[in-house]
């Protein structure tokens, strides 16, 4: 009897946990990231590594972002089923986009007053930890350098 | 507390304030490599992060050392 609440209602328990949560704060995480992504809209952002200067420029910076996220229990269940049958593991691009984003926003944040961002490049590693057994779990760098224009 | 958020999923911020300091340590052991040179600026910084096993990782912060003068 004991076996069978341990095998069977915990991960489950488990499940319904990380489902509840895990979807939760996906939508919260989504709706932070949109409102601020609207803030960020005039500032232009790109990866070219040389580009024609909209003014003299002060000074500039390099701007770093960082996030570690996971994906709840319930998604890494789904994104296991996927591997039976192929296909696109939508559980694991939300993580991921939802990650870029994050890291991006957090790269621009650093530097609040800065009128351009140019190089900008993006970083992805997995986190192993014996806990997920080295799934799901993805940290994004995002760096760039930041421009500072001289006000006229 | 990893282990939990890996059930409910979300922002480890552990380790992601783990990482950003390592970075950082990177980021100044290469500015000292730089002054050592006797650069005053580096250009193209670049970062890699490779896992080495189950908890640990590697960070590596690369540039370009110069010597920028004023102009003129």
């Amino acid at each position: 009897m004991i076996e069978i609440i341990a095998n069977l209602v915990f991960p489950l328990f488990f499940l319904i946990l990380g489902w509840w949560f895990g979807s939760r704060a996906e939508k919260k995480h989504y709706r932070s990231i949109r409102r601020r992504e609207r803030k960020w809209l005039e500032i232009p952002t790109s990866n070219v590594r040389t580009f024609i200067p909209q003014g003299k420029i002060q000074k500039v910076r390099l701007a770093i972002g960082s996030v570690v996220i996971a994906v709840d229990q319930f998604k890494r269940l789904l994104a296991g089923l996927r591997n039976l049958f192929g296909g696109e593991v939508s559980a694991f691009s939300s993580l991921l986009d939802r990650a870029r984003r994050e890291a991006m926003l957090r790269m621009k944040e650093q530097h609040p007053e800065a009128d351009e961002f140019i190089n900008c490049r993006m970083e992805t590693s997995t986190i192993s930890s014996s806990a997920s057994g080295g799934k799901g779990t993805v940290e994004i760098l995002a760096y760039g350098t930041a421009i500072f224009y001289q006000t006229k | 507390m990893a282990g939990l958020k890996n059930i409910v999923g979300g922002e480890l911020k552990g380790y992601t304030e783990l990482l950003q300091e390592s970075r950082k340590q990177a980021q100044e052991r290469m500015c000292k490599q730089a002054e050592e040179l006797g650069a005053n600026a580096i250009v193209n910084v670049r970062f890699a992060t490779s896992s080495v096993t189950a908890g640990a990782s590697e960070i590596l912060c690369y540039g370009t050392a110069v010597l920028v003068e004023p102009n003129g």
